[in-house]
């Protein structure tokens, strides 16, 4: 069933890369027809990576495309295919950012947060910006609060926050009031649940063993904490968890089925809430959709209840799936900024529901401009 | 037509190419490999691609192209079906996607200026967002340029009611081979001074010249629409109330049909809410302001009395959701082989059932299937083939079905394009009479008497 791209076009209007650069060799066809070959389709002779290896590298990896495409070919994960048989450097630095320097992200953005503007060579402003964004600027601000309906009874299985490394790395507070909320609703809220990265970004690194490791682990730790519900607040991570069920040889079939049934966003465990809005929040906030939630996005009817007026910014993208930040961090930034264009120009607080857009935003965002995690401007109000 | 045109550029020729076009300008491989083809698949070598981003530079190429005898191919988004967009012969492509700005908008003279590069859906929405409406709706709208769809007189669901784009063109600045810039027509809506040229270069491919701005007529955008999804026992059944409806003195803005096979693999690839007795649906859709809708829905459902099941959507929500049944027919189409060749003849509309009927036959005497639907208001049937490309049997078997049909369609007095144009793959000499084609021949070569434009191209 599956082969190659008809051509239709319908990728174009939903890349963000091709909607920056308006040509279409940058647009999921473009790379498709020059991969294609070397997946053992089309009729041409295939070029050499290293030719092709700038040009594939353009991508965000939001799989939008997918969405659009009538054969839902990924286009990022045939560049994920591809990478993985032609590994490059800064593969292997993703792998060890994501995988093992957790605990030193907050170092590095502290250190570039130091760095004055004036010094920065221009071709590594992005990836100071993004480091700089990294920093908790600690200006906690409640606009709403919730709370469960008094006859809300929460079922018995107890529900795990799988935090996503950003969270984890950076961001505990949201972490705290992840779990905060649960147990408010009443939940069976399980602490110390151990899980590591969700491979999402390794996948797309082409980093397809260490993908499989942390996969193996997140599923060995489910199951030794009693396969619980796990409440994510990352639409990427969501979207890497729901991928285990699918993946050949990870999860046998009644285990995929619960897996698949288990992985929840946060909001959708927020069932009935009852919502006070409070005077801190901004008259015309905005809303940032990450691209992984695809058409099953918890948080914005939530957000939407709980903030009258909030606009969804009208760009797509934010620049920051795959690996674009690494491979590319000027195009990625370039993404953010008509990212923020995409909203009113009075609309200077700004709410999403993915850790990773989150950073991206904040680290793009002009002066005056706030991008936060919807965690970060809510509380939760205990049962009256 | 001299036949000294150049296959492969000089040095001299890159670097005056490089020096005028600057980033414009692109030689590599790997880039202009997208640019080899369209989505007919069918690819030709690319020289170099132009990306202009105004008109003087387009003037620029075009006086080069001609002095050097260069060929050059214009593309829009290279959605062309009919391979429109393909080098036929070693040359330049040039990418108008950089061309792409909506320059006005008025609700006073209700006219757009825009570059054709504006992709037509962001222009639709950039109209209704004012209270306008552009009606010329391709299928591909979302994938195509309003440029594109000039060069092909798209039409689409609409067209039954509102007509194709040609209908929408009030005029066009369009550059010629050897530079001259033509300005013709404007924001006026009526004008018959003189010839109508705009008009005329809609729908000629690419032949004629390379347009660069154009004059586009704007409705007001109708307030409110519902649409009704139709199941009957077969196409005969759907298409004979059809006839009601139009006899009634209803004027739908969209009629969809589908035959019994693309009912089949609708039911195989998802959800379907109709019953199994119902074989082929009529997909009706009316527009109007708030109060007419209801009257004019229950005109309609008097004249549907005959169908076996009925859901009807009001309001873009619940319209959508009848819609995406249509929508879904492509994606659905793949379970009948990985490869399609898709065919959009048009018939006179009484001929239509007649037509799909006789275009199943030819599929089945050689062992295929017909995916059948289209827009049944006009008589333009998607008549589509898929198979396996790895297979010779089923391919040679497919191509020949293909070259039947076109065939059939014109033992109907139809046309074998209604939409995609002959582009480099119809054998348009069997649907023209011979002093008609040489005199469109005759056309062309004045407006390109070197013979540099889309060669082998549309007719």
């Amino acid at each position: 069933m599956k082969r190659g791209c008809t051509q239709c076009g319908e990728c174009l209007n939903v890349c963000p890369v091709f909607a920056l650069f308006k040509r279409e060799e940058y647009a999921p066809k473009g790379k498709r027809l020059l991969m294609e070959p070397l997946d053992g389709w089309g009729a041409e002779e295939p070029m050499p990576w290293k030719i092709i290896r700038d040009l594939s590298r353009l991508c965000a990896g939001c799989e939008r495309c997918k969405k659009a495409c009538a054969r839902k070919l990924s286009t990022s994960d045939l560049l994920a295919e591809v990478r993985a048989s032609h590994p490059h450097w800064s593969q292997y630095i993703w792998d060890i950012w994501i995988r093992r320097a957790g605990p030193l992200w907050p170092t590095a953005g502290r250190l570039a947060a130091m760095f004055p503007d004036a010094l920065t060579p221009e071709a590594l402003q992005s990836s100071l910006d993004t480091a700089r964004a990294m920093v908790d600027k600690g200006e906690p601000q409640t606009w709403f609060t919730l709370r469960p309906d008094p006859a809300w009874t929460a079922p018995s299985r107890p529900v795990a926050v799988f935090a996503g490394c950003t969270a984890r790395n950076i961001r505990p507070q949201w972490i705290a009031k992840a779990r905060a909320l649960l147990k408010v609703w009443g939940y069976q809220v399980i602490e110390q649940d151990g899980f590591t990265c969700c491979g999402g970004t390794l996948h797309h690194a082409g980093m397809f063993k260490a993908q499989a490791d942390v996969q193996r682990r997140n599923i060995e730790r489910w199951k030794a904490l009693g396969k619980p519900v796990l409440a994510v607040f990352c639409a990427s991570c969501k979207h890497s968890l729901e991928g285990y069920a699918e993946q050949e040889g990870l999860l046998d079939g009644d285990d995929a089925a619960l897996w698949r049934a288990s992985v929840k966003g946060l909001s959708a465990l927020l069932e009935g809430a009852i919502i006070r809005t409070l005077p801190a929040a901004p008259a015309m906030p905005g809303y940032h959709q990450p691209c992984h939630w695809g058409d099953n996005d918890p948080d914005w009817p939530l957000l939407q209840r709980a903030l009258p007026g909030l606009t969804k910014g009208t760009a797509l993208c934010c620049g920051m799936g795959g690996i674009l930040k690494m491979s590319d961090p000027d195009v990625s930034a370039q993404l953010g900024k008509k990212c923020l264009a995409g909203f009113p120009s009075d609309c200077h607080s700004i709410v999403t529901g993915c850790s990773g857009c989150t950073m991206q935003l904040a680290s793009v965002a002009p002066e005056g401009v706030s991008v936060r995690h919807w965690l970060d401007i809510v509380e939760a109000e205990p049962g009256l | 037509m001299t036949q000294t045109h150049i296959t492969a550029l000089s040095e001299s020729h890159i670097e005056y190419l490089k020096r005028t076009f600057g980033d414009a300008v692109t030689f590599e491989p790997e880039k202009l490999r997208v640019y080899a083809s369209d989505a007919s698949l069918k690819t030709g070598t690319v020289l170099a691609m132009v990306r202009p981003t105004c008109t003087s530079q387009v003037q620029t190429l075009m006086r080069w192209a001609d002095e050097e005898r260069v060929y050059i191919h214009p593309r829009g988004r290279g959605t062309s079906l009919s391979g429109g967009c393909v080098p036929t012969r070693p040359g330049i492509v040039v990418s108008m996607t950089g061309m792409d700005r909506i320059l006005d908008i008025s609700n006073e003279d209700f006219v757009a200026e825009i570059e054709p590069g504006v992709n037509t859906a962001q222009f639709q929405a950039e109209c209704a967002k004012r209270g306008l409406f552009y009606p010329p709706d391709p299928a591909s709208g979302k994938a195509t340029t309003v440029g594109g769809n000039v060069m092909t007189c798209a039409g689409g669901l609409r067209a039954v009611k509102y007509g194709v784009t040609r209908d929408y063109v009030l005029g066009m600045e369009i550059v010629l081979p050897g530079g001259k810039l033509l300005k013709l027509g404007g924001r006026t809506h009526k004008d018959v001074i003189g010839l109508d040229l705009s008009r005329m270069i809609v729908g000629s491919e690419g032949t004629l010249g390379i347009v660069t701005k154009l004059y586009l007529k704007l409705l007001p955008k109708p307030e409110a629409s519902a649409s009704v999804l139709v199941g009957y026992p077969s196409l005969d059944a759907a298409l004979s109330s059809m006839g009601k409806v139009f006899a009634a003195g209803i004027l739908p803005c969209a009629v969809e049909f589908m035959n019994e096979t693309v009912l089949e693999i609708l039911t195989k690839t998802g959800e379907c809410p109709w019953p199994d007795t119902v074989h082929s649906l009529l997909l009706f859709q009316i527009d109007g302001s708030r109060e007419t809708i209801p009257l004019e829905n229950a005109r309609l459902a008097r004249q549907l009395d005959d169908a076996l099941w009925t859901m009807e959507g009001v309001g873009a929500e619940e319209e959508n959701k009848l819609w995406a049944f249509r929508r879904r027919v492509s994606a659905a189409s793949y379970v009948l082989g990985p490869d399609r060749i898709g065919g959009d003849m048009a018939v006179p509309r009484g001929s239509l059932l007649k037509a799909v009927r006789r275009f199943e036959e030819i599929a089945r005497n050689n062992g295929k299937r017909l995916i059948g639907f289209g827009h049944a208001g006009d008589g333009n049937i998607h008549a589509n083939l898929h198979y396996d490309a790895s297979d010779p049997d089923d391919t040679e078997r497919t191509l020949k079905t293909h070259h039947e049909l076109d065939e059939a369609v014109l033992e109907f007095g139809g046309s074998l394009s209604g939409e995609h144009g002959g582009g480099c793959l119809k054998d348009v000499g069997r649907q023209l009479g011979k002093e008609e084609h040489a005199m469109m021949r005759q056309v062309r070569e004045l407006f390109d008497p070197n013979g540099i434009l889309n060669p082998a191209k549309g007719y």
